[in-house]
Formats: structure tokens, sequence, C-alpha cells
């Protein structure tokens, strides 16, 4: 009997997945993502390299070394891609019927888990067959199959389980499953790459964290360093002299025990459905409404209660919204209204624009890194929220109908951009004013990501895990010019502005004619 | 006020949701009647400028809303079947935020409109804590915000207890006095009273659109009240169109839709709203057969 209700659940769970354009949307930015994370050895730089040797583009070396990306990539964006399903449920009003039948929280939780890693798996797929299409391109031995897929089984399997069953868990206990659940997980992604450095340093010593390094890139280095006898390896692009011979990874990498780590790691990383059992809310009334606006449970939603009279200050930009005319009205609007549902937002905004003020010039990347961290979370829903809230149809039949709703959103998503960060690139105008240049184009065009991936996906999570895996490459590889997005660190150049302006005007044309079709 | 001119939606090459549709409505409460999927919803998203037609014209005094739908939407207010409210606001937040949408100045007509569907005293309330007949009267103080020539609500009483019901019905009745106000529904009773022209729609085709008087009128002399044993009422519905059966005792009594008498000791009756636009429907569905 459990079967064939398991199966029923899997394939319910695969169907709504794959039918939906937000899946298309993810796998097309696999692909490009995956091509463009393995350096092309023309450049001078390379996937692996050794001091200052390459190592050849084998497929060992190409599935381990984008095995690892993939760990640091879909670990955390995995979580966010999978999570919301059971929003979903209650949303469309399914979730109090699923409760009122004789499925058991195990086995519902269990189809759930089971369809969503079918879900990540395909994206897995997809990624493993770009690489070896990259290989195909700018490899240095021939395709193995074989080896891609022990590669990639060994280090992303538990990786896949952990992030499914974390989503599981985040989704079913009531205060986690907003956005306050989404910027835990963020931490908890964190945690996961600080054991990495215990687990290289020592891998004997620490074994047990091994069998916690469910991310995988503990494990990936401890195997690459071993099969190149030497610590001095840099995993996911480094310079090379092309005048030293390359040097090649053998074929097989994994030993029976370190496979048999892994294993292990995979099966603990179930252990997060056990609380999920128990906790599950099972869409009772009590614990979950269709709105969580009066329950005020999760820590976001406990900050914004406290915060509430702070919307007071916000509310007269309604009355300037409705004076003004045309769209530009109709921008302050969605502006007041932003920070009118996050009052938080309002606490962050006086904050930054403090900071942005008074800080000492040093330490004015750092405030930027902080205001752009903070505006991103905020606006990342302000496409979807419509949707979401169900208003869609009601705010797509004033002036400007559902073809304006996007450009004004976008709009809006920009000047609260502006006012986060304003303070701090005015000052940067008159000495860094190429920094400042690249802090006006990388809320332009993160605005425009935000505005298109949450018009598609109709959710913010797909821009989130983006933004927030870019914002730990920006801060853990301060010197790499193309993730100083907004002038953070001063690594961006000219042409890296250039590429984040095309990038900005590449997803407002793609946002504004998927909206354009779709209205 | 509102030309509808042979209207058509179609989605894939097989299915017209709305078919070849023609209409003129003026000031006044219009009923738009249909079964589930009879097309209502898409042809008030048309009038609505949220789709629209793939062939044919809707005209609001004479502009084509399809080309400038701006004209329509500054006099146009909207509530969807299905609707909701953003986590964290208040009633008056809410309120707001559609004011400045709508470039609605007056904070004066927010209050009013609170009074009007008497939510002023929780105006300050979080809007998601309000339960189904509050957020309708919140939807409908936002659709009015602008004070429109023209009200779209869609089945807007699904869902409401009699008297929230009852207090939308004259709401609306209201309403119709100076606005064009088109409301679907599929409960009859909620527009029988106070609609001035019911509009039936079936598998996308207006089938007619008459005054209520008028199709009561259409159906004098096909409407039979009956009272059988059991038996005879198995025979019987199998053959006629049973619109309502109660047992009493041991017999059945029955009223039918009928062109001629069904039974013997049948006798003609006064047709309800409902029995005569049932009566209409089957005519209908035999003639097409």
């Amino acid at each position: 009997m459990m079967i064939p209700i398991l199966k029923a659940l899997v394939l319910n769970e695969v169907r709504l997945r794959m039918r939906r354009v937000s899946t298309l949307v993810v796998l097309m930015a696999v692909v490009v993502i995956s091509w463009a994370m393995i350096a092309d050895p023309a450049t001078g730089s390379a996937l692996i390299t050794t001091g200052d040797t390459r190592v050849l583009y084998t497929s060992s070396a190409l599935a381990v070394g984008s095995a690892s990306l993939g760990c640091l990539l879909f670990g955390l964006g995995g979580f966010y891609l999978v999570r919301g399903r059971i929003a979903e449920d209650i949303r469309s009003g399914t979730g109090s019927v699923i409760g009122a039948t004789p499925v058991s929280n195990a086995l519902f939780l269990a189809g759930r888990w089971a369809g969503g890693v079918a879900y990540l798996g395909s994206m897995m797929l997809v990624f493993m067959f770009t690489i070896m299409a990259l290989h195909a391109v700018r490899g240095d031995g021939p395709i193995q199959p074989h080896i891609y897929l022990q590669n990639y089984i060994m280090l992303l399997l538990p990786m896949m389980f952990f992030c499914v069953s974390c989503a599981i868990l985040f989704d079913s206990y009531a205060p986690l499953m907003g956005k306050g659940g989404d910027v835990l997980f963020f931490f908890v992604w964190v945690v996961q790459l600080l054991i990495v450095v215990p687990v290289i340093e020592a891998p004997k010593a620490m074994a047990l964290l091994d069998f916690v390094d469910f991310n995988g890139m503990g494990a990936s280095m401890q195997v690459v360093t071993a099969s190149l006898g030497t610590h001095n390896v840099s995993l996911g692009g480094g310079d090379f002299k092309a005048s030293i011979a390359p040097v090649a990874m053998p074929d097989y990498l994994w030993s029976v025990m370190a496979g048999f780590k892994r294993m292990i790691a995979a099966t603990l990383a179930l252990l997060p459905l056990l609380p999920a059992i128990f906790l599950f809310h099972r869409f009772s009334p009590d614990k979950v409404k269709l709105s969580r606006a009066t329950k005020r449970r999760s820590p976001l939603e406990v900050l914004n209660g406290f915060l509430r009279p702070l919307s007071r200050l916000v509310s007269p930009l309604f009355r300037i919204a409705a004076a003004l005319p045309g769209m530009a009205g109709q921008v302050v609007g969605d502006v007041a209204l932003t920070f009118v549902a996050s009052p938080s937002a309002i606490l962050a905004l006086l904050v930054a624009v403090a900071a942005g003020m008074f800080a000492q010039s040093a330490a004015l990347g750092f405030v930027m890194l902080g205001c752009v961290a903070f505006w991103g979370v905020l606006v990342s829903s302000v496409t979807s929220r419509d949707f979401e809230a169900g208003t869609d149809a009601m705010t797509g039949a004033v002036r400007g109908g559902i073809r304006a709703r996007f450009v004004r959103q976008y709009a809006a998503t920009v000047v609260v951009g502006l006012l986060f960060t304003g303070a701090v690139m005015l000052r940067w105008v008159p000495d860094h004013p190429e920094r400042a240049l690249s802090a006006l184009v990388g809320i332009l065009s993160l605005s425009a990501l935000a505005g298109t991936f949450g018009r598609t996906s109709r959710t913010s999570r797909l821009f989130l895990s983006l933004f927030l895996f870019m914002l730990y490459i920006a801060v853990n590889a301060p010197k790499l010019a193309f993730v100083d997005v907004a002038g953070f660190s001063g690594a961006a150049t000219m042409a890296t502005t250039a590429i984040w302006m095309s990038i900005g005007l590449a997803a407002l044309a793609g946002g504004y004619l998927f909206n354009r079709r779709a209205a | 006020m509102l030309e509808i001119r042979n209207v058509v939606k179609a989605f894939g090459k097989d299915f017209k949701a709305v078919d070849d549709v023609s209409l003129t409505l003026d000031k006044g409460v219009v009923g738009l009647i249909g079964h589930n999927g009879a097309g209502k919803t898409t042809l008030m998203q048309m009038i609505a400028t949220l789709t629209s037609p793939t062939s044919g014209q809707i005209l609001f005094d004479g502009v084509d809303v399809t080309r400038k739908p701006n004209d329509i939407r500054r006099r146009l207010g909207f509530l969807p079947q299905d609707f909701g409210v953003y986590p964290n606001l208040s009633a008056l937040e809410f309120m707001q935020y559609f004011a400045a949408l709508k470039g609605v100045r007056d904070p004066a007509r927010i209050r009013h409109l609170l009074e009007l569907v008497n939510l002023h005293e929780q105006a300050k309330r979080p809007a998601a804590s309000f339960s189904g007949g509050m957020r309708r009267r919140l939807g409908i103080a936002q659709a009015l915000l602008n004070d429109p020539d023209i009200l779209i609500v869609d089945e807007p009483t699904a869902g409401l207890d009699p008297e929230e019901r009852l207090r939308f019905r004259n709401l609306l009745g209201e309403l119709g006095f100076s606005k064009l106000v088109i409301m679907s529904t599929h409960i009859v009773s909620d527009v029988e009273t106070i609609a001035g022209q019911l509009a039936i729609m079936r598998s996308g085709k207006l089938i007619a659109c008459e005054t209520p008087n008028a199709i009561l009128e259409n159906a004098r002399g096909q409407v039979w009240s009956a009272s059988v044993d059991a038996h005879a009422f198995d025979v019987l519905r199998a053959k006629v169109h049973v619109l309502q059966s109660q047992r009493q005792g041991d017999r059945v009594a029955l009223r039918i839709a009928h062109p001629q008498s069904p039974c013997l000791g049948a006798q003609n009756v006064e047709p309800s709203l409902e029995e005569a636009l049932m009566a209409q429907r089957y005519a209908v569905q035999e003639l097409a057969a």
C-alpha cells in the first residue's frame, strides 16, 4: 500500500515541477553558470592548478572540479529551489485536503523528499551533461561518462540529500517557512563551509567531521590533494604558467574508505527528516494559515511585528504617491509598500544611510556590502509578491496594467537600492568615480535579475539563492573583479562593470518580453 | 457605455473560452450567469484589460479598450474571484497602496469607503487576519477607490454567510443606480432582485441577454408541479428535467421543466427565476441536440 502512495506522491512532485516555466529558467541558468564556471585554459586560468602547473582537463579532473563547484552552488541554491511546495499547498487550498487524508506524516514527507531529490537530481544531470559538452570543446582526453558519474555521486549525493532534507524540515515547521528560514539556511550553508578547513588539514583526526561534510568540499579537496601528492592545490579557478608542462590526474580518485565516508555522510544527511516528521504542521490552521501575518513567530516576523510603529514613518509616502502623476506615483507606492510590509527595512535603511554618511572611507566597501545584502533579500520578492499574496489581478487592472507593472516594480527595486546605497555612492563619486559607477550598475543589474527571476519563477527564491551565493563568493574572493558587482572591494574594472551592465540589460529585456507575452 | 463586439478568446487552436460574444450594456447591474467554465471570468478579465481578446472589440464610451486600456482602467473597479492581501499590511495601508496605484489623492475617500463597507473600526488591523467576508468587503472598497464608472465583480458572494451576502447584494444594487456593475455568479438569488439585465453564457457563447421579467415570461408554461409515487418518479425523471423533488410521505412532490404537461395531474405553475433559467438552459440543450 505504501509503495503506490509513495509513487503517486513522487510522480506528482516531478510533474508539477517539470511543467513550470521556472524550471526551464533554472535549467538555462544551470547551463549558463556551469559553462561559465570552467575557465578556458587559453586565458591562462584553469579549473585545477597546483602551484603554477595546470591540471589537464581529463574526465576525472573536470568531473571532480565541476562537482566541487556544483557542491558550492547547489549546496545553497538547491535548498531554495526545492523548498516552497508546502507553502504552495497552503496557497492553493490543497493543504487542508491533504491534511485530512489518511496518509501519514512520514509517508507524505518521504514523497515530498523523493520528489525534491528527483528534481534536484535532474538539475545535477543537466549540470553534468553541460560539463561533458564543455569537455568535448576544451577537454584534454576522452569523455568517460562513468568517471563523471562516480565523482558526481560521491560529491553531490550527500549534498543533495542534505539540501532536500533541510528544505523539507524548514517547510514542515511553521516558524521556518518564511524568509527567516531562507536566511537561516544561508548560515547553515556557511557552517558547512567552515568545516572544510579542518577536514582538509587533519583528515584522520577529524574523521567525524568527514561524516557531516555534506557539501563535499572537504572530501573533494582530500581526494584531489591525495591524487596530486601536494596540498598546494587551487580548485575552482587558478592561474598557471603555460611554459610548465601540465599534469594529469588519475582516472579513479576515490578509495573504498573515501567512498564509505561519503555514503555515511549521505545517510546522515537524512537526519533533518526526523524532526520534520514530528514538527510537521500538517496544514493545521492553528499552525499555518494562508497568510501568517498575525502569527509573527519567525524571528523576522517577530522583529517586523516589534518594529511595526516604524511603518508610520513611511505611510505618508502613499499620499505622495497618489499625488504624483502616472507611473512615478505607482513607483513611489511600490517603494512605500516594500517598507511598510517590512518595517525592519526602515530601521535598516536608517542605519545604512547613517553608516554611508559617517563611516570612514576605508570601511565604505564593507558598508556597501551590508547595504546590498539587506537590500537584495528585501527586494527579492518585489515582482513575485503580488502573485504570492493573491493580489496580481487587482494590481494588473490599474493604470498601466500588467505590462507596466513589471517596469514600475523594477523601478521601485532600483529606487529602494539607491536609498540604501546612495550615501556610499555619493561619497565615492569625487575620489573613486569608477567604483561609484560600478555600484550604480550593480544596483541596476541586480534589480533587473531580481525582477526577471521573480516574474518568471513567481517566487523570490531563485534570485535569492544566486544572490546569496554571489555575495559569499564576493566576501571570500575580494580580488575577483567579476563578483565585485557593486564596488565592495574595489576590484571591479570597467570591463566587469560593462559585463554587468550587459547582463542587467539582457535580464531586463528578457523579463519585459516574458511579462509582455504573459500579459 | 460598454459595447462588446464579436469578442473571441481562444486558447490554442481548438478551445474558445469566449466565442463570438456581442453585448451592449449601460448603467445598472448586469448579472453574468453561467455554469463553471462558461467563459464568464474570461470575459470579465478581457473587460478589465487583464487579457486581450483574440478577435473582436470591446468599446468603452466608444474607445477600444484593447488599444487604449488606460482609458478604461481609470474608470474601472475590479474585484477578482480569488484574491488575497499582503501580509503585514493593515486594511488602511492596503487601501493606501491601491490609492497610490490608482492615483486617488483624497485620503477622506479611503475613510469613507472603509465606513461604507463597515471596516472603519478594523482599519488598523492586519488585513490578513480578516475573515472571508471582511476581505471581500475590503476588496470591494478597493475596487471603489477611484469612484469607477464600471465595476466588475467576479463571484463576489462565494463563501459568504447569508448576512454578508445580503449586505453585499444591497451594496451592489445601490451602486448600480449610478454605475455599470457587472457581476458574475452562478447563484441566481444573488442577482434576481438587483440585476436589470441577465447575460447568460454557455460554453463560451452568450445565449441570452434579457431582463429577469423577460426570462420569466419566456419560461411561463414550461414549469410544472406534480405529486407522484416513488415508482412513477423513477420513470418520470428518466424522461424529463426535474427541477426539484421533495419526499412527502409515500409520494414525491416535483417541479419539472417541460414544454408540455409531463404527467397526468401536473399543474402549470409560475416559475422562479432560477427555474426559468434552467428551463431555458434545457431548451437550448435540446435544440442543440
